[in-house]
């Protein structure tokens, strides 16, 4: 009886290790979490190019938000991997037996070949050269549209002085306020004598400078000494800024109550984005809030969908949920009947893509101007020395460069933390969203006389409906 | 063609053997309680909760031999099974309990063979051990998240159960693995009997296709406890 006992324990521990042994462990992934004065994640990837090479491989494998629309595109991360970790073991290999520095250009070659395929708007990479502490910069939307979109140009400072003081009637602003701040502009208000309002933004930082309460000029001066000037020179666009965007917002509301408002001008042109929460000043603040409960309307106001990611699998996908962006929440006149035109270009991105893409799924809204740049999915906060990363445990990677200048991170990967769809699906990156009537800008015609021949073909459009 | 003539006629010799054993048929339900086995690697607080679900199926049994108050059979089930989870975080922002709150339900449809070892008379204690396949039916999905800075929140929200898409190139629909039941039946006249049973799936082929340069396996493990009725022939 003892020997069967003992049989049979022997073979129960059998079959118990022989049934734990048949799975498979996972591989261990290091995490990407940056803190300040902790790089011991990055050490590999700070001792040689392998090393570099295999750590920003894996950190995009775990974060890029759309490797199965790369996919469609033919490109196999997998296959990446197999490919060129030969080619960094070699370089590491060169640089031990020859003493043969890696120049940028080599390094910029390589991740050039190896990430411009990708199609993220927002996505770039600073890698630093180990051999001489050096940033390599390669950003994917910039090569491709460099080359392949002929609209595509380089940033240029627009600006309205000309309408401030036309003599041509139906082109003077007859009131007309801005913000700057270090002469960049933040915000431009004018408005034209037949009810036609005008609202440029430079980029979207309002909800941070409508919403801050400032401490006094001498708190100020108390708590930061000569640090103040900085915030006092801040303090005083943003609340500059405030009363700029009043002024428009207000004029809205006493034009529309008097019957008197023909349209409504966005300009987002060169507004390369901003907080999503910006949306309530601009195209929040000319839809309709839900009257019952204050909630958003989602058929208005539902841009698209959100994709997040749920684990480090490339695939690792979390069902597609609305995102829903807010809507001013103050009373405020419906723009329903009025058209609301909203300029745009090769440089509106990201939230400023959003509120383009907003006005085109309003009857009453109209994109004038170039194609977008295609830059929709969201990114996460990603301050210098600031830890965001188990915010969304996806998204961007490392220590971000302040002005070029370098991190404490051997590389840093900016990458949106989720996908953007539209609601019917599709993905814009690098696409951006067509003009409904497409106006290339006339840089002799500004460059000579100061006109805007986007701005007055939607003052055209707005007049004659054309 | 020599060993296959021999083995057709085995199975000729021993089908009046067959002819003279037991053979039960059934229908069962009961609920299942699921464990995701996952590596959260760095992921520190998001977590993975055990889910409840359903199973109802049918089973065919047959005893081929008795060996005073002990039974030999083999047992196979078709059962439809859920093998839910969820998935949450609770770290993210102070005023939410939960960040991330979804629940994940599976259905597979399964086939365990089983040895069935039972013993007593009307009274009978039982074990099952076997294998199972099972094919992965369809993943709905029920929750919300809530993502981005701290600062600017994007919410999310799925309020209706939603279908979630298979992915191909990703998920492993097929799954295999070990299973082991306890039970106790009771013959409460000459053809019917009930019975209650705990049982133990153990899945040893991943839900996650080895698509990666990454090995990142996932698998279930589901307990299941049910009742049956047995119509004993």
């Amino acid at each position: 009886m003892k020997k069967i006992r003992f049989y049979l324990t022997g073979l129960s521990l059998l079959l118990l290790t022989a049934v734990y042994s048949c799975r498979e462990e996972s591989d261990s992934v290091m995490s990407y979490e940056y803190a300040p004065n902790d790089t011991s994640n990055f050490v590999e990837a700070s001792s040689s190019f392998e090393g570099q090479f295999k750590a920003i491989w894996t950190a995009m494998s775990c974060n890029y938000p759309i490797w199965d629309y790369e996919e469609q595109f033919g490109l196999d991360w997998n296959d990446v991997y197999n490919r060129y970790l030969p080619i960094f073991r070699a370089l590491d290999e060169r640089a031990c037996m020859s003493h043969d520095s890696v120049t940028n250009s080599e390094l910029e070659a390589l991740y050039s070949e190896i990430l411009s395929p990708l199609h993220d708007g927002h996505f770039y990479a600073s890698i630093k050269n180990l051999h001489n502490d050096s940033l390599v910069f390669v950003q994917p939307l910039d090569i491709r549209n460099k080359a392949s979109r002929p609209d595509y140009q380089d940033s240029q400072d627009i600006s309205s002085k000309y309408y401030q003081s036309a003599t041509d009637g139906e082109l003077l602003m007859e009131e007309f306020d801005e913000s700057k701040i270090l002469f960049e502009t933040i915000i431009e208000y004018g408005s034209f004598k037949d009810g036609i309002v005008f609202l440029r933004l430079s980029s979207q930082c309002l909800t941070e400078m409508m919403t801050n309460e400032f401490p006094s000029d001498s708190e100020l001066d108390s708590s930061l000494g000569e640090n103040a000037v900085l915030s006092k020179l801040y303090k005083d666009a943003a609340l500059k800024t405030k009363e700029v965007w009043r002024k428009w917002y207000y004029q809205i509301q006493a034009l529309h109550g008097k019957g008197m408002l023909k349209g409504v001008i966005i300009d987002l042109r060169n507004n390369l984005g901003g907080d999503s929460a910006d949306y309530q000043y601009v195209i929040g603040a000319l839809q309709a809030p839900d009257a019952v409960s204050g909630k958003l309307n989602a058929k208005v106001h539902q841009n698209g969908m959100l994709r997040v990611k749920s684990g480090i699998g490339q695939r690792d996908y979390l069902p597609m949920t609305p995102w829903y962006f807010p809507i001013y929440p103050e009373e405020h006149a419906v723009i329903e009947h009025e058209p609301i035109v909203v300029l745009a270009n090769g440089h509106t991105a990201s939230m400023a893509e959003h509120l383009c893409l907003a006005a085109k799924l309003m009857a009453n809204g109209r994109i004038i101007g170039t194609q977008t740049m295609g830059a929709f999915s969201p990114l996460a906060e990603s301050n210098t020395n600031e830890s965001v990363y188990p915010l969304t445990y996806a998204g961007s990677v490392g220590d971000k460069p302040f002005l070029g200048l370098l991190s404490e991170t051997p590389f840093y990967l900016n990458i949106p933390f989720a996908a953007f769809f539209t609601n019917d699906g599709k993905i814009l990156e690098s696409i951006g969203i067509e003009p409904d009537i497409k106006v290339e800008f006339d840089n002799e015609l500004y460059e000579s006389t100061g006109r805007d021949n986007q701005l007055e073909r939607a003052l055209e459009f707005i007049r004659t409906g054309k | 063609m020599h060993n296959i003539k021999i083995l057709f006629i085995l199975l000729l010799a021993s089908l009046p053997d067959i002819a003279s054993g037991q053979w039960r048929v059934g229908a069962t339900g009961g609920t299942t309680l699921n464990h995701y086995v996952i590596d959260k690697h760095y992921m520190e607080d998001w977590h993975y909760d055990n889910g409840c679900g359903a199973t109802f199926g049918v089973f065919g049994q047959y005893d081929f031999m008795t060996w005073k108050k002990w039974t030999f059979g083999v047992r196979a089930d078709l059962n439809w099974a859920q093998k839910n989870h969820k998935a949450y975080r609770n770290q993210l922002s102070e005023g939410e309990t939960k960040a991330v709150d979804y629940t994940f339900y599976n259905n597979y449809l399964q086939l365990p063979v089983m040895a069935n070892i039972n013993f007593g008379r009307k009274l009978k204690g039982f074990i099952n051990l076997g294998i199972y396949g099972a094919y992965w039916l369809t993943n709905n999905v029920k929750g919300h998240s809530s993502y981005g800075s701290m600062k600017s929140r994007i919410r999310t929200l799925l309020t209706e159960e939603s279908k979630v898409a298979f992915d191909g190139k990703r998920d492993q629909r097929w799954e295999f693995g070990l299973i082991g039941g306890i039970g106790g039946e009771w013959q409460f006249a000459l053809h019917w009997g009930v019975h209650l049973e705990l049982r133990y799936y153990r899945g040893l082929t991943s839900k996650q296709k080895d698509y990666m340069q990454t090995n990142d396996p996932r698998y279930n493990d589901t307990f299941a406890l049910q009742t049956g009725l047995s119509y004993i022939f």
